[in-house]
């Protein structure tokens, strides 16, 4: 089948539209993605924050190397969980997302959809500190 | 009162089993002494049949297995990672109190009556090792001490007891022998010497032991390196992207374990291999509050003068353009002394004297022309008394001795988006990256609460009935969070000691 080769993520489907499922407070001017991970071994993806948190959204903390996050290449730490399967997640838990991140990649099918808000490039030095 | 070897009887655990094993169940003892047929039939000592342990019924065959494998007494046949047996053979006995002395009976009865030399060696290793992690309890030690006694022609014998003592002073590791410690035992080696790493681009061996934790490699550093007390000073573990500092009550070899372990969980194994890490040890100083140019003149020479400067050349300060050309003037000195033939490549090396924003505001020529008149300024100085100059210019700075950290904030609408902050004895300071100007200084009695994730900072300042807060886009919140944990610690200890009487 050809689609299993394709490229993994689509940027929008021509039927996904960010303001139909969030507020432009909820989007703030970012560049709102659906993507779909193919499911593949581990899921790799770690998450930190959540509504309840001073972070005060559930964001991408880590992607490990060679899971399935990371091959699909369009999802990297610093951007927002905003939506998994349909459901949104702008209101979880850290426990809430953690966990319908884990329903979504064990339940059935090849694919799980998230849609992320991309965390903008950095314009600031941030790898290196010195004492 | 001297004693022979053949006087003295090699000591067994014999009696310690009478009082503190659980004695089996008849039928039990009875099938083991018709099966043995080695003479006086002794439970307690190395038998090449897997035992029947009299020890506790929880101490699973499987460890007991592993430990024989170790001993070569069943070489086991695929290769494994030099560690990962010990791992096995003490993590179980370092979590459960128990199963220390088990541990201990188990080694000291391999050693007894093991007419296998290679296994017997072995046997030591692994007793070596033991001591280096926990002692026996008051009720084991005796028993320990007098075996020990009884073989103190083996090489290792003395060590293993001075082991002993140094973890009953310095109490039980939390992590199974490091990699380091094991291959030294296997080559029979029971000194371990770490490489640490200096600002100054230089590097010495200290000794690190079993029971070393990171104050004491502190404290002899700085008696190494003279300087004047090891306050303010931390060493600092640089692996994979990261840089921590170890805490100072930590035993050097569990805290690079810990490291190592957790760095290890965020990188999955590819195809079942786990990529080694290595990592360096960095002495440097952390926390800045009691530094004053001219105090400790090591310290000036080795580290604040190489600390202070990457972070000057990076254009965190603010700075007038006279302090500009006396520094970089004094740059000059500390690289290249009196010699004056290097002028000519001034221009070239403007970004190591030059904070790097300003570079552009004159051009190659006119930075050239206004070093060299201020380097003549300072004609005669050495190169030792530059470092202090420069010091003690940057000394007058309120950001002097400050961690920056570049972030990205978002709450605080009155604040550029972009932010420097520093932290230092002040507290955290907030700063314009383009003007350089101080925002805000917050100091540490003020800073109520504060977190950090991997992609973020959160401090609270203030109270709920009037506070503030501030939330950073940062992947180092990480260092931060330890500084002012550290910066507060330090305060808060330094608050409640005594005064010292006067007169």
């Amino acid at each position: 089948q050809d689609d299993e080769d394709e490229q993994v993520f689509e940027k929008h489907g021509e039927d996904f539209d960010p303001y139909s499922m969030f507020s432009a407070d909820q989007i703030a001017g970012r560049d709102v993605r659906h993507l779909r991970i193919r499911k593949a071994g581990q899921l790799d993806l770690a998450l930190e924050g959540g509504a309840d948190s001073p972070l005060g959204k559930l964001v991408v903390s880590a992607v490990y190397e060679g899971g399935a996050a990371d091959k699909n290449g369009g999802i990297v730490p610093g951007d927002e969980l905003m939506a998994v399967n349909g459901k949104i997640l702008t209101d979880a838990s850290l426990t809430e997302g953690q966990n319908s991140l884990a329903r979504a990649w064990n339940s059935g099918g090849d694919w799980i959809d998230v849609v992320i808000a991309v965390s903008p490039p950095k314009d600031y030095e941030d790898e290196v500190t010195f004492f | 009162m001297p004693e022979t070897d053949e006087r003295l009887k090699p000591y067994t655990l014999e009696e310690f089993s009478y009082d503190y094993f659980r004695p089996p169940p008849k039928h039990t003892l009875s099938r083991v002494m018709v099966t043995k047929n080695r003479g006086k039939d002794k439970m307690w000592s190395c038998t090449r049949e897997p035992s029947n342990c009299l020890c506790s019924r929880k101490w699973s065959t499987m460890k007991i297995c592993l430990k024989k494998r170790y001993m070569g007494d069943y070489p086991s046949k695929r290769t494994r990672s030099v560690n990962e047996l010990t791992d096995q053979i003490f993590e179980a006995a370092l979590k459960a109190e128990p199963l220390k002395d088990e541990i201990y009976c188990q080694i000291i009865k391999q050693l007894t009556d093991n007419h296998v030399k290679y296994s017997e060696e072995k046997g030591w290793e692994l007793l070596w090792l033991c001591t280096g992690l926990f002692p026996p309890s008051n009720v084991l030690l005796p028993h320990i001490q007098r075996f020990l006694q009884s073989k103190k022609h083996h090489p290792l014998s003395t060590d293993c007891m001075q082991r002993v003592h140094k973890a009953l002073r310095n109490g039980s590791r939390q992590y199974p022998p490091h990699l380091v410690e094991v291959e030294a035992i296997q080559h029979k080696t029971t000194q371990i010497f770490h490489k640490v790493y200096f600002p100054d681009d230089t590097d010495e061996a200290f000794e690190v032991e079993s029971s070393t934790k990171a104050k004491d490699l502190c404290q002899n550093i700085a008696t190494r390196l003279l300087l004047k007390t090891p306050e303010g000073f931390s060493l600092f573990v640089k692996i994979s992207d990261k840089v921590i500092s170890v805490p100072q009550g930590d035993f050097f070899f569990d805290f690079v374990r810990h490291l190592t372990d957790w760095i290890k969980k965020s990188r999955p194994a590819k195809d079942g291999i786990v990529p080694s890490l290595t990592y360096q040890v960095f002495f440097m100083k952390k926390l800045w509050t009691t530094t004053v140019p001219g105090k400790d003149s090591f310290a000036d020479s080795i580290f604040h003068y190489y600390q202070e400067l990457p972070k000057y050349l990076r254009g965190y300060h603010k700075c007038s353009r006279e302090e500009v050309f006396h520094l970089a003037a004094l740059i000059y000195r500390v690289k290249f002394e009196d010699d004056k033939s290097h002028f000519p490549t001034i221009p070239k090396l403007l970004r190591e004297m030059v904070p790097q924003d300003l570079i552009r505001l004159m051009s190659p020529d006119d930075w050239k022309r206004s070093v060299i008149a201020y380097f003549n300024k300072q004609a005669g100085k050495s190169r030792e008394e530059a470092k202090l100059m420069f010091l003690k210019t940057i000394y007058k700075w309120p950001t002097f001795g400050s961690a920056f950290f570049e972030v990205k904030q978002t709450t605080e609408t009155k604040y550029p988006e972009i932010l420097l902050i520093a932290i230092n004895k002040h507290g955290v300071s907030l700063i314009d990256p383009k003007t350089k100007d101080i925002l805000t200084t917050h100091p540490f009695t003020n800073i109520s609460n504060w977190s950090s994730g991997n992609t973020y900072f959160h401090i609270t300042i203030g109270n709920l009935v009037k506070g503030s807060k501030l939330l950073c886009e940062t992947s180092l919140g990480y260092k931060m969070d330890d500084l002012l944990t550290s910066y507060i610690s330090q305060m808060l200890t330094t608050m409640n000691k005594p005064r010292p009487a006067r007169g």
